[in-house]
């Protein structure tokens, strides 16, 4: 018997495991794949939180304030290298182009635009889903008044690929970056542009380089050997295409945290239906155990509270038959808002059917929406398979997996 | 093997995320590799036009099921490839693998007859593998790499029939114990404790006469021999399975394959061996679930470094022999959960993917040394005997199965 | 404004239209032919893909399918690259009316229609999706036809014999002197350029157009608009076409293309040539019909639909005028008999199998009014030569098997070069879609064709963004490709934009299942990871 059964392993269903795990709680983290992580900018989003409070029913409603900054405390302590302002800070997609964000890495943050100076794009060679020219361009037209070069790299370890005309992702150059080979590389590299720039006269100081691919954060020193984190000029991360090193070593990073902390993770079992029964004192029912498909066999995973994370109907949780006749939530059966009209014409629009999902009480347990009375006293929803917000066009994806997750764990 | 409904119907679940390209450990070493995604769902629709992909793209795949671990959408990828390698196998023009490695494929996929050999004089059967001209020889004739870890051969694993136990079969009392290839002729020992841990927690062992379970076989090529050995195998276990006994696996490959496809196969038993299989600290957990684990553990002082193999991952059980380890005063285990190790069956002996294989491995390497120079454990621990292998070969690091550590508990061996 | 001289204008690059092109210049007579949009703007892109074997009118219409059957036979010669002899099925089912089945075997064998029956275990065990309600399986000679690579190949193969073709050229109106057509005035709409064209004879080939056409001088043919809507499956469910048999309705084909299966259709009648909004009540309704067909259609994923006009022509009076001797099925209208305009013929109805037909009788027309006497070869000359085995064997070396044989499929004749420019920069054969398998290399030659205006026009070309995931990524990869043909960021995000909505516009009729899925992942990559702005919402 777990305390805690997290259903779903995305942003929201690991911030929940490892903050149970943390609280002491035995907590079992339930997963088929690897959900939307890998999918991760490397930029938490919480967007304007004042004004989405105020939208009926929007997630943020349903936490105080400080639950809010305790889950951003939370990431931080997590991960050092996050650091956040009262005001949104600035980084740079993988175009080049500029794009706000709550939280994020210290290296991601794009210096001041007042302060002229230059920079240096980094490309290494043969890097996969990445511009360079149309990444120099947007930058030059994002700094007025700041130049910007580009210099190509290279790294033994993939001359091979380039031989052979293959690409190389951005996953597979992070982590020769995490390697001694790369950090080699790079500083011969780095102390090159140094020496350039001095040679011509001009004020290193003035210097920032731009590394595509390089992702120094959620380092776990207990399985990786020392990495260097600081060269001797500014060395600015960038978002890169999907899927991204920044998702991937986060995801990883994730992970290794629930089981270090003794939570126990079961990959590959999809979630399929629940035992339950009512309590004898309210009508109310309580969730006994998780079905679960694994190879070959169903099995039965006892828990005093359940956590679903499914992730809405980018994760599965959600699904809609052919002709929209029917919408199921796929564990708990549970009854779902699901908006009148479907779908804008304009594709980037904000799209009602990206509402759809659960409502729930302020301890997150599932509602009714007909009559709005709780479902199951033991279950907590969180992330993507609440109702009533769009991560993309609200932009606060991170901020709303992350605090209902934090808050979740609060309540086992 | 799959029905086409099924693989269909997972196919078109595929969002083209390329998460499982991305965690692939092949396809990090492999340049020329296309990837899970590529060789599964994307090519998928073109088979089903009759475009195939050559054999040797598709060799390079270990086998290993991260990706469908991986995959956020429930995708069948790697018995999409498996297929694929089915239907290349019979095209004339796809066929391209050659005499040399055709006949490789042919020794290695039998590697429970290379058992039988091996176990008549083990000894000397070691002996012979460690001279070095010899591992040249077969590197020029056969391509087997020089530098691979061929486990040593040892006393074998002997068949234990009880007659008795056909007709007076209750569901209660017996298992049906599976031990796989390299339980049986490279590590009988580990065998024998498990007989004796199964016989303390209250279960009489049976170990019937079986064949390989078929997947180095399919790895190989053989797909015809794996298809046979596997109806034998099931014919073997059907008065077992009818009478509710459970089937035991302490191989997580045998395991994976005796739970994903063996009920695929088509004869009457294959109905019941899903549910009726179990990885040994799965059967350990439930008992422990049901109460009826004997807890008289004494304390055993020692801290491991735990590595889930991908294929015990891969039976979607999480990772049974921790919940019930953890429960023995004294023991530590770090759960490392870092990546594949890189053998992968009989893959990584493969000439021309033992380096491969040693750099898929190499993040793993790193774990455990990097915990070992911490002094957080000493002594690895898997399920997997090619793990077990390749951990030694990569870190020295001595390896040993979890059971042992159960047996030191319950006091059946020091 | 620029003048343009030649003999011969052809309106509407559709696939009569380019088979006219084609006829002509082989004929060696200089002709232009002008395109509102990217060829196949209209009809020719939007249907089922099917080449007849004329099965489907047997029992209505002996000699339109007799017209199929021998069309079917001449296009596999000439334009086998285009084609893949994927053979059909006539499936019966136990519901259906026995009377029709014995009609339509004694109208296949009279029209020369080769039937084989195929017993129903065997279709079971060749096509596991197909219904096991079907009683009876025929097999025909139906084939699959890409309509976009057919009007390709005609155009190339007219301008190695000096025809000449405008795309994104819009005909404004028809020039008269003293009452007869003398020719045309055209914009080009990329850069607004007028274009004043002399000819003899204006051809008007526009299909669903046809009307809007013979209106800027006054006349009048009557073109009666069929909207028809299609759904595209993710995969190739069957490796035949799957007709229903029983008198033609709707929703009763399914065809393999490629990767996909195309099924449909439906019909009624719309005002504008240019409605292709798809109907959720068709969409409704093809599901439906289609169930039929495959009992387990729900679990498959669908990934748009989309929907194509037919412009059907009936005449009440059918005066010799019209050329009704020349066909049942289409006619030629001599506007100088029937209007007493000069220098204007129009050529409407028909279907695409029997395009060619149709083109060689108008060139036939065309031909004799210009005195030129020679016959068409078109049923003789194959539309383009076959690349090197050499070539094959490279591309495979470069690319993998799989890719290649995709590639020279698509490229045909084109291939060689791509090859090259493969050998020379392996790079180059990282792919742009995945989905597709389309390299960077095919890529940038397409952006040479200086008739690809857009992403969009791109698509057509090589398949980009036609598959599973529907440009979801191919898009992004595009980027850098885009821009240096097109000069500026805004104008890569207006590109993007346009075909997202494009792709958009099919995919919310069948919003849905693993499609919904794709689509929000697609607005996560767009919004989030690309960092576009939301766009504002129509309320």
């Amino acid at each position: 018997m777990w305390d805690a059964v997290v259903v779903g392993g995305g942003l929201a269903g690991w911030i929940a495991g490892i903050r149970a795990a943390q609280r002491g709680k035995k907590v079992l983290l339930v997963t088929e794949g690897v959900g939307t992580l890998f999918y991760f900018s490397g930029i938490f989003d919480y967007g304007d939180v004042e004004r989405l409070c105020r939208l009926p029913k929007h997630p943020y409603s349903l936490f105080k304030a400080q639950v809010i900054a305790q889950g951003k405390r939370f990431i931080q302590e997590l991960c050092p290298e996050y650091v956040t302002k009262d005001v949104p800070q600035s980084a740079l997609t993988v175009l080049g182009t500029v794009r706000q964000g709550d939280l994020m890495p210290r290296s991601m943050v794009l210096p001041n635009r007042q302060e002229q100076g230059k920079f240096v794009l980094l490309v290494p060679e043969g890097l996969k889903d990445f511009f360079p020219e149309i990444v120099a361009d947007n930058l030059a037209r994002e700094f007025p008044g700041w130049q910007v070069s580009v210099k190509r790299i290279q790294v033994a370890a993939f001359a091979e690929w380039t031989r052979l005309g293959k690409g190389v992702t951005s996953i597979d150059y992070a982590s020769i970056w995490r390697s001694e080979e790369g950090q080699s590389a790079l500083t011969r590299e780095i102390e090159e542009i140094q020496r350039g720039s001095q040679a011509v006269g001009e004020a290193s100081s003035k210097l920032v380089v731009v590394l595509p691919s390089l992702v120094r954060e959620y380092f776990d020193s207990s399985r990786s050997k020392p990495c260097k984190h600081e060269f001797s000029l500014p060395v600015l991360e960038m978002s890169s295409f999907v899927p991204s090193p920044h998702g991937r070593y986060f995801a990883e990073y994730l992970k290794h945290r629930f089981i270090d902390l003794g939570g126990e993770l079961m990959i590959g079992a999809r979630a399929v239906g629940i035992n339950g029964e009512s309590s004898s004192e309210s009508r109310v029912k309580a969730c006994q155990e998780l079905v679960v498909d694994s190879m070959g066999k169903s099995l039965y995973l006892k828990g005093k509270e359940f956590i679903l994370a499914t992730g809405g109907l980018l994760g599965g949780g959600i699904k809609v038959g052919i002709a929209r006749k029917t919408i199921r939530e796929g564990v708990f059966d549970l009854p779902l808002f699901v908006p009148e009209k479907w779908s804008e014409p304009q594709f980037l629009a904000p799209q009602p059917f990206a509402q759809i999902g659960v409502e729930t009480d302020e301890l997150m347990c599932p509602l009714d929406p007909a009559g709005g009375q709780v479902v199951w006293e033991n279950v907590h929803v969180v992330g993507r398979m609440l109702a009533h917000w769009d991560p993309w066009t609200q932009r606060c994806g991170g901020g709303v997996s992350v605090t209902s997750g934090y808050a979740a764990a609060e309540l086992i | 093997m799959d029905s086409r409904d099924e693989l269909a119907t997972r196919l078109d679940a595929c969002q083209k995320c390329s998460v499982c390209t991305a965690q692939c450990p092949v396809a990090k070493v492999n340049p020329n590799f296309m990837g899970p995604k590529g060789l599964g769902p994307d090519l998928e629709r073109f088979r089903m036009g009759q475009i195939l992909p050559a054999e040797t793209a598709l060799d390079d795949c270990s086998n290993c099921k991260t990706c469908e671990m991986t995959c956020p959408s429930g995708v069948k990828i790697t018995a999409m490839i498996l297929e694929a390698r089915r239907a290349a196998n019979k095209a004339p023009r796809q066929n391209t693998l050659g005499l040399k490695l055709r006949l490789r494929g042919y020794v290695l996929g039998r590697a429970e007859y290379l058992g039988k050999l091996g176990v008549i004089w083990p000894a000397m059967a070691n002996q012979v593998l460690k001279v070095k001209l010899v591992r040249r020889a077969l590197d020029e004739a056969l391509s087997i790499s020089k530098n691979g870890p061929l486990p040593p051969y040892g006393k074998p694993l002997e068949v234990r029939v009880d007659k008795g136990s056909q007709s007076g079969i209750s569901a209660g009392k017996w298992v049906v114990y599976f031990p796989g290839c390299y339980t049986r002729y490279n590590e009988g020992d580990t065998g024998r404790v498990i007989i004796k841990v199964l016989e303390h927690v209250g279960y009489k062992t049976i170990v019937p006469d079986f064949h390989c379970c078929g997947l180095p076989l399919e790895a190989n090529g053989q797909f015809e021999k794996a298809h046979k050995n596997g109806l034998y195998n099931l014919e073997l276990m059907r008065p077992y399975l009818e009478a509710g006994v459970p089937i035991i696996t302490s191989c997580t490959s045998c395991g994976l394959t005796l739970k994903e496809d063996y009920p695929k196969l088509r004869t009457t038993s294959a109905q019941l061996i899903g549910a009726q299989s179990y990885d040994l600290f799965e059967f350990l957990g439930q008992l422990y679930e049901k109460a009826e684990l004997p807890l008289d553990f004494r304390e055993v002082k020692a801290a491991y470094g735990y590595h889930p193999p991908c294929h015990l991952k891969a039976q979607g059980i999480g990772t049974p022999a921790l919940r019930i380890l953890r429960l023995i005063p004294g023991v530590k285990i770090r759960n490392l959960d870092a990546g594949c190790c890189g053998l992968s069956g009989s893959y990584g002996f493969k000439a021309e993917k033992y380096d491969k294989a040693m750099k898929i491995g190499r993040t793993l390497f790193e774990a455990i040394n990097v915990g070992a120079g911490r002094g957080d454990f000493q002594v690895m621990m898997t399920e997997c005997g090619v793990c077990k292998v390749q951990i030694q070969h990569g870190t020295g690091l001595p390896t040993e199965h979890p059971v042992c550590i159960l047996a030191k508990a319950y006091r059946l061996i020091n | 404004m620029r003048q343009i001289d030649t003999q011969v204008v052809v309106i509407g690059g559709g696939a009569t239209g380019v088979g006219i092109l084609r006829d002509l210049s082989l004929r060696g007579i200089p002709a232009l032919l002008l395109e509102q949009g990217d060829l196949a703007h209209g009809t020719s892109s939007r249907f089922h893909g099917l080449l007849h074997s004329g099965g489907r009118y047997a029992v209505k219409d002996d000699k339109a399918a007799q017209e199929c059957i021998e069309e079917n036979k001449i296009l596999k010669h000439i334009a086998a690259h285009c084609i893949e002899d994927t053979s059909g099925w006539f499936v019966f089912l136990k519901e259906d009316d026995p009377n029709y089945l014995q009609l339509w075997i004694k109208g296949c064998a009279q029209a020369g229609i080769l039937v084989e029956e195929v017993p129903v275990e065997e279709a079971f065990r060749l096509e596991p999706l197909l219904t096991r309600q079907a009683t009876r399986v025929f097999e025909v000679p139906d084939a699959t036809v890409d309509g976009f690579k057919l009007l390709w190949a005609n155009v190339k193969s007219a301008e190695k014999f000096g025809g000449t073709f405008r795309t994104y050229c819009k005909v404004q109106s028809l020039w008269l002197e003293e009452g007869q057509v003398v020719g045309v005035y055209a914009e080009d709409l990329s850069t607004g350029e007028i274009l004043q064209v002399r000819s003899k004879i204006v051809v008007n080939a526009a299909g669903p157009w046809s009307s809007e056409i013979v209106a800027m001088s006054g006349l009048d043919v009557h073109i009666q608009k069929d909207k028809g809507a299609l759904l595209v499956f993710n995969q190739r469910m069957f490796n035949r076409v799957i007709n229903r048999l029983r008198p033609p309705g709707d929703g009763d084909i399914f065809v393999p293309h490629e990767t996909v299966t195309i099924f449909g259709t439906t019909s009624h009648w719309v005002e504008l040539p240019d409605d292709h909004q798809v109907d959720d009540q068709d969409v409704k309704y093809l599901i439906a019909t289609g169930r039929d067909l495959v009992e387990e259609l729900d679990q498959h994923r669908i990934v748009r639909a989309f929907a194509g006009i037919r412009p059907l022509y009936e005449s009440v009076d059918a005066l010799d005028h019209e050329g009704r001797g020349v066909s049942r099925n289409f006619a030629l209208i001599d506007h100088e008999k029937k209007d007493g305009v000069g220098g204007l013929v129009s050529i409407v109805g028909g279907k695409l199998t029997t395009y060619r037909l149709m083109a060689e009788k108008v060139t036939d027309w065309v031909a004799a009014k210009l005195k030129v006497p020679t016959k068409c070869r078109t049923a003789e000359e194959p539309l383009q030569n076959d690349p090197a085995p050499e070539v094959w064997d490279k591309a495979r070396r470069l690319l993998g098997a799989a890719a290649a044989d995709k590639m020279l499929e698509r490229l045909n004749e084109q291939a060689g070069a791509v090859v090259e420019t493969l050998a020379r920069q392996p790079l180059l054969g990282q792919f742009v879609c995945e989905c597709e398998m389309v390299t960077q290399a095919e890529v940038l030659h397409a952006l040479q064709d200086p008739a690809v205006h857009s992403l969009d026009d791109l698509r057509r070309q090589t398949r980009l963004g036609m598959g599973t995931c529907q440009g979801t990524y191919c898009t992004y990869r595009a980027t850098p490709m885009l821009q240096e043909a097109f000069g500026s960021w805004e104008r890569t995000v207006k590109e993007y934009q346009i075909l997202l909505g494009e792709r958009w516009r099919g995919i919310t009729p069948v919003l849905w299942g693993e499609q919904l899925r794709e689509s929000e992942l697609a607005r996560a990559l767009f919004l989030n990871v690309l960092g576009f702005e939301a766009a504002e919402s129509e309320e």
